[in-house]
């Protein structure tokens, strides 16, 4: 059995355990939805979301994908996306052109299948000797006034937050990961 | 009559079977008909009545997930012609492990680029 990879994942020497997330939602974005992320902190989150008001865009509506996973390691891994930038990235990955109209269905289960495979690059990375089973994704629409700025801050018991910027965008990805020992 | 491979795509992920269909008929490789199953158990449906000469499956997904399928095609002598390569999110140590006396000729990890897609469809008709 061989493998084929389409391109290695970084990985900064540092970063262990949950932050190889960020590599892997950078990862995910670039080969398989043609997007450009990176990480940011909490002052560049909220510059992102101030100019796309100040460029004329409508008040940013949210989705939120939840992953859940057992085994040797369990946790989960929570990330909002604006849904306009939801719309790009499936329209890149189903190779669409970017006026074509998605239904709500299509976006959320490609959208469920971008973090499918950010939890799933993460683990594997993180936990590689570890049996994990990903539970299949849970894509909703959070509520109106839903803020990244005010939940990166806040302590809600949804894990290690990580500000990202995707295509110019904000995003915010949290996780929580253990192992059974 | 088909006379180009017939490929049965499984992944419980709709988007996921459109772009590995689209970027499999976009190959090159002479395909004949192209068939999807949302997990195991379908697949299995699906060998079950129809000849398919090549499989690419997901791992995590409900029902049955794609090592059960492949446990159960390794245990019949009818599927043996089967072409099998996983496409999945999964790739740990682990994993690899438990599928390698299963017949998988490729493992591929998501996230995978079209063009992936279609360099496993050269190298198993090369091969």
């Amino acid at each position: 059995m061989s493998s084929l990879n389409s391109s290695p994942i970084e990985q900064h020497p540092a970063d262990h355990g949950e932050a190889t997330i960020v590599d892997a939602f950078v990862r995910v974005a670039e080969v398989s939805y043609c997007a450009y992320a990176e990480p940011c902190d909490a002052t560049r989150l909220a510059e992102l979301g101030e100019a796309w008001l100040e460029t004329g865009g409508a008040p940013t509506e949210w989705l939120r994908v939840a992953l859940h996973f057992s085994g040797d390691c369990f946790g989960h891994m929570v990330l909002h996306l604006p849904l306009d930038v939801a719309r790009d990235l499936v329209s890149a990955f189903m190779g669409l052109m970017p006026d074509e109209e998605l239904a709500g269905e299509v976006i959320h289960d490609a959208i469920g299948e971008f973090g499918n495979m950010v939890c799933g690059a993460w683990l594997t990375e993180a936990a590689t000797r570890l049996n994990f089973a990903l539970k299949p994704p849970q894509v909703t629409h959070e509520g109106a006034g839903w803020s990244p700025v005010d939940a990166l801050a806040a302590d809600d018991g949804e894990g290690t937050a990580y500000a990202m910027a995707i295509n110019e965008r904000p995003a915010l990805l949290r996780v929580r990961l253990e192992a059974l020992l | 009559m088909d006379s180009g491979l017939t490929l049965l795509i499984v992944d419980d992920s709709a988007t996921m079977r459109a772009m590995v269909k689209r970027a499999a008929s976009l190959s090159g490789v002479a395909l004949g008909t192209i068939l999807e199953a949302a997990n195991g158990q379908e697949a299995l449906d699906v060998l079950g009545r129809t000849h398919v000469d090549a499989v690419f499956t997901d791992i995590n997904m409900p029902v049955m997930t794609g090592v059960e399928l492949l446990k159960r095609m390794a245990s019949e002598a009818k599927w043996s012609h089967v072409l099998r390569v996983i496409i999945s999110t999964d790739a740990s140590d682990v994993r690899r492990q438990e599928v390698s006396d299963l017949n998988v000729r490729l493992y591929v990890q998501k996230p995978v680029r079209p063009e992936a897609v279609c360099d496993v469809l050269s190298q198993l008709v090369a091969n």
